[in-house]
């Protein structure tokens, strides 16, 4: 099932008299089309609706953000046992506005808001509980706690609120030495963000769970610790974001919508500039070649389904890399097969964009072409004269490639409605 | 369907209660009483972020002498503590087995070195164990936080044994704070009293 493009819809519903004008389409078919458009678009949900399910959420969360604030003041002026009832308030006042919802199959802002006050509630009894007590732990251990209880929320109202404050907690937990535990953590939203990318859900579902898997990923590599490990990390998923963001680019899916595209983009290019400086043979840890292993897989699928030479071309330059970096130890030998690596990336990607006139993909390669000529020849050793040539003469090179480019791609749409 | 969520939230807001509880039930109604305990201490002025301010608190003694054993860093270990003359706690060994006799703390090992705290004395050929005890945290009002950290900075520059921390100590080797005393008062009472 294909996204549905509802910009498109209402571009085609203004179009369709000016079609009928024209005869290029009967009267009767171009109705057809109106009243099976105007019916899809009165079923689209509206971006109204999820702006107010983002303000529900934001309410609810300062809300929670308050009662945090509350405890935090310390009512010591009261006795013990009114601050331990006090304590349970909040969570017993969350339980019924949470059961409330359920029972009565509350909307998307009822469960945004239920899941938010629901969390701050766990987060006040706990915190009030050490603080009468002056119970001793670390944020690692709270936060491990509140996000292990709290989790069910997640999918018991399919809150993104709540998978948005998962992922920021998530962080706190990066210091800790237990990677596999970290590791199931980072597993276990993940089934809700892939439910929210299949085909046929909305364009704003989809993007949000397309940004949220970048900060996720991020931790993962985080908890590589080694600088040698999470370099591999990166390339990994550098190469999976890379792919994926062009399948999804494919089906439609660009701009800040597909932000993979982009930061796949970003991690290859500056691990072929940079990321060969932290070269250390082949990792040892069970853990990186786990999570390293089954985002190439992911990488492959992505790039085969359906195969295409710019997909497979990102995920090679990432193989490649990681295959330099695990057998190479000689520092000149490994920068100039990794800048060989950008070269030819830059220089596929330049040729696939007037291959395909698109113009996106052209500036991608001419940027990654630029930044190693100025990585590579613009250094210290060339003085302020050479490298403002340089720079000039790089900047003329863009503006006349792409006004090249532009131009026939336009004589070529214009040859196209000529036919 | 319905029926599926409304059990799984009840169990979930089940489980937010079940940790918060529990220690409420084991810290007010233990198996056997807890002994009180009087450790010196010092302190400094932190804050979190989810349960305010409070005062860190360095409970002493931190150290033993180093008894030859090796233990790795972060371990869980068995501290057997009693009394000195002066009715003040001291550490008598870690152990890495539970003891069978006597009152201990579950303590966190952080590692072994020369004391060079006192730098113009430190004997190098000395060295400690040094560990962190369990209670480090005490939780006040915002506003008497940095009054709090004032008064038991200035008594504990001159002599540690002023600030003393009374901590309930259970059988199972968990150790909670019972009341920081200063000069024989309770903390807020002498911060009361200061400000008179």
């Amino acid at each position: 099932m294909s996204r549905k493009n509802y910009k498109f819809m209402e571009w085609l519903l203004n179009e369709l008299p000016v079609l009928r004008e024209k005869s290029v389409l009967e009267q009767e078919a171009s109705e057809r089309l109106d009243v099976y458009y105007r019916k899809q678009l009165a079923e689209a949900p509206s971006p109204q609706k999820y702006l107010s399910g983002v303000l529900s959420a934001f309410g609810a969360l300062l809300i929670g953000l308050g009662l945090v604030l509350l405890v935090a003041f310390n009512w010591d002026m009261l006795p013990k046992i009114w601050r331990l009832g006090i304590a349970f308030l909040p969570l017993l006042a969350a339980a019924g506005f949470g059961i409330f919802t359920i029972a009565k199959d509350k909307d998307h802002r009822w469960r945004e808001a239920s899941a938010v006050i629901s969390m701050a509630g766990v987060v006040t009894l706990t915190s009030l509980v050490s603080q009468i007590y002056h119970l001793d732990g670390t944020l690692e251990s709270f936060m491990r706690l509140i996000l292990l209880v709290t989790l069910p929320l997640l999918y018991i109202f399919r809150s993104y609120a709540y998978a948005i404050m998962y992922c920021i907690g998530i962080f706190f937990l990066a210091r800790s030495d237990n990677q596999w535990l970290n590791f199931a953590y980072f597993m276990v939203p993940l089934p809700f963000l892939i439910w929210n990318l299949r085909p046929g859900t909305s364009n704003y579902q989809s993007a949000f769970a397309r940004w949220l898997m970048l900060p996720l990923s991020l931790f993962l590599i985080i908890l590589m610790k080694k600088q040698s490990d999470a370099i591999f990390g990166l390339a990994a998923f550098s190469a999976m974001f890379y792919s994926g963001g062009m399948f999804f680019r494919e089906r439609g899916v660009s701009g800040l919508r597909n932000p993979w595209l982009f930061g796949g983009w970003l991690g290859i290019t500056l691990l072929l500039l940079f990321g060969w400086g932290a070269r250390s043979g082949i990792s040892d840890s069970y853990f990186v070649a786990v999570a390293v292993g089954i985002s190439l897989l992911i990488s492959i699928v992505f790039a085969c389904i359906p195969r295409n030479v710019e997909k497979i071309s990102g995920v090679i330059a990432m193989v490649l890399f990681m295959v330099c970096a695990a057998t190479i130890s000689e520092k000149q030998l490994i920068s100039w097969f990794c800048h060989g690596i950008l070269l030819a990336l830059g220089t596929a990607n330049i040729i696939q964009g007037v291959r395909r006139r698109r113009i996106i993909s052209f500036n991608a390669g001419m940027l990654q072409v630029a930044l190693l000529a100025y990585v590579r020849f613009f250094s210290d050793d060339f003085d302020l004269f050479w490298r403002a040539i340089g720079f000039m003469t790089i900047g003329v090179a863009f503006v006349v490639a792409n006004i090249i480019l532009s131009r026939k791609i336009r004589n070529y749409n214009e040859e196209e409605v000529s036919k | 369907m319905k029926t599926i969520r409304l059990i799984a939230f009840i169990l979930t807001i089940i489980a937010g209660m079940a940790y918060p509880i529990f220690k409420i039930i084991r810290i007010e109604y233990p198996a056997h009483e807890p002994v009180v305990y009087r450790f010196r201490s010092g302190a400094v002025d932190p804050y979190d972020p989810f349960r305010g301010r409070y005062v860190t608190l360095r409970p002493l003694p931190d150290r033993i002498p180093d008894d030859g054993a090796i233990y790795p860093y972060n371990a869980r270990l068995y501290a057997s503590i009693g009394n000195d003359s002066d009715g003040l706690a001291t550490v008598q060994k870690l152990s890495t087995v539970q003891p069978e006799n006597g009152d201990f703390i579950i303590v966190k090992y952080r590692n072994k070195r020369v004391d060079w705290e006192n730098r113009e004395n430190a004997d190098k050929n000395k060295k400690y164990h040094f560990f962190n005890l369990p209670f480090s945290r005490y939780y006040l009002n915002e506003k008497l936080a940095p009054e709090a950290e004032k008064a038991v900075a200035d008594v504990t520059r001159a002599d540690t044994s002023d600030c003393i921390l009374k901590v309930k100590v259970y059988d199972d080797g968990h150790a909670i704070i019972d009341e920081l005393e200063i000069k024989g008062i309770p903390l807020l009472e002498y911060l009361k009293n200061r400000r008179k």
